[in-house]
């Protein structure tokens, strides 16, 4: 079986977040702003930032940076988006929850 | 536009604490959120979580790479050492007063001496500029420094042990008349 990096419960929501088409510009703060509103759970920028580093050290993300802004204080956004292999494995880590999930009456709110 | 101006020591020891590649775009964003009417205790969390995430991943970083510098220039110094005393036990076998022992210990300690120095000063001029260096390129101008002083002492010591004159005895030949004349 070949050898597949897993990902972390953070590192699939900030990558699924930047996988969506909206997400076209996604940087620190938009995908901050997306996993909070989806989830319900404020979610620190640093902890962001500290998993797109990973999710890139795995290939599954590019970076690029943009022109520096007035509104953030002269600092430039890094905008970030999924590589092929970063959509191939969100749609497996996808299919593998659902896979593992079906058959669960708790998960669907009836008794076990 | 009025920019609200965010707590400056966070600010400041985000961009001391934190590798500049990771802080600036951090930096913008916590700007960029703390103009939508973030507090400052809003600031200061996501900057003790950023300081806690990454600082601490740094550092213990550089203690590793000190760590294995360390090991790294102890094994050149053995190493130097192990053959500063093989040249001047080659060397007694000619002189009997062996003057490279001493001559050779005190090459080691300005070898060492030298190279530590450069190494500090490496280090010094580094902390002044506050670069964020690319893996690898410290060990290697430090390994090099440390593998020119220890060629460049030893060979110094090289050359000059075999110039220096030296009145060879003969043992076997004093011991053998001592015996004859018994």
């Amino acid at each position: 079986m070949p050898k597949r990096e897993y990902l972390g419960q953070l590192e699939l929501m900030v990558l699924l977040t930047v996988a969506r088409p909206s997400a076209r510009d996604a940087y620190g703060v938009s995908i901050a702003r997306e996993i909070a509103s989806s989830s319900g759970r404020q979610v620190a920028l640093a902890s962001v930032y500290a998993a797109l580093e990973r999710l890139e050290r795995k290939g599954f993300v590019v970076s690029s940076l943009g022109e520096p802004l007035v509104a953030r204080g002269g600092k430039a956004r890094t905008y970030f988006r999924p590589t092929p292999a970063g959509v191939r494995e969100a749609r497996e880590t996808h299919a593998t929850l659902m896979r593992l999930s079906d058959g669960l009456p708790r998960l669907k709110g009836q008794p076990a | 536009m009025t920019m609200r101006e965010p707590p400056r020591l966070a600010a400041w020891l985000l961009q001391r604490l934190v590798a500049s590649a990771r802080s600036q775009p951090l930096l913008g964003d916590l700007f960029e959120e703390y103009q939508t009417g973030r507090t400052s205790a809003w600031y200061w969390r996501e900057t003790i979580v950023a300081l806690l995430l990454f600082a601490g991943r740094e550092a213990l970083g550089h203690l590793r790479h000190r760590g294995g510098l360390v090991i790294l220039r102890l094994v050149a110094q053995f190493g130097l050492l192990i053959w500063l005393i093989a040249l001047s036990e080659s060397y007694r076998q000619r002189c009997p007063s062996p003057p490279l022992l001493l001559n050779g210990s005190i090459l080691l300690l300005a070898c060492t001496a030298f190279a530590e120095a450069a190494t500090a000063l490496l280090d010094w001029r580094r902390s002044l500029l506050r670069a964020d260096r690319p893996a690898g390129r410290p060990l290697f101008l430090r390994l090099s420094v440390v593998a020119f002083a220890a060629i460049g002492f030893s060979g110094g010591a090289v050359t000059w042990a075999s110039t220096t004159s030296c009145a060879p005895v003969s043992h076997t030949a004093t011991h053998d008349t001592a015996i004859n004349r018994h």
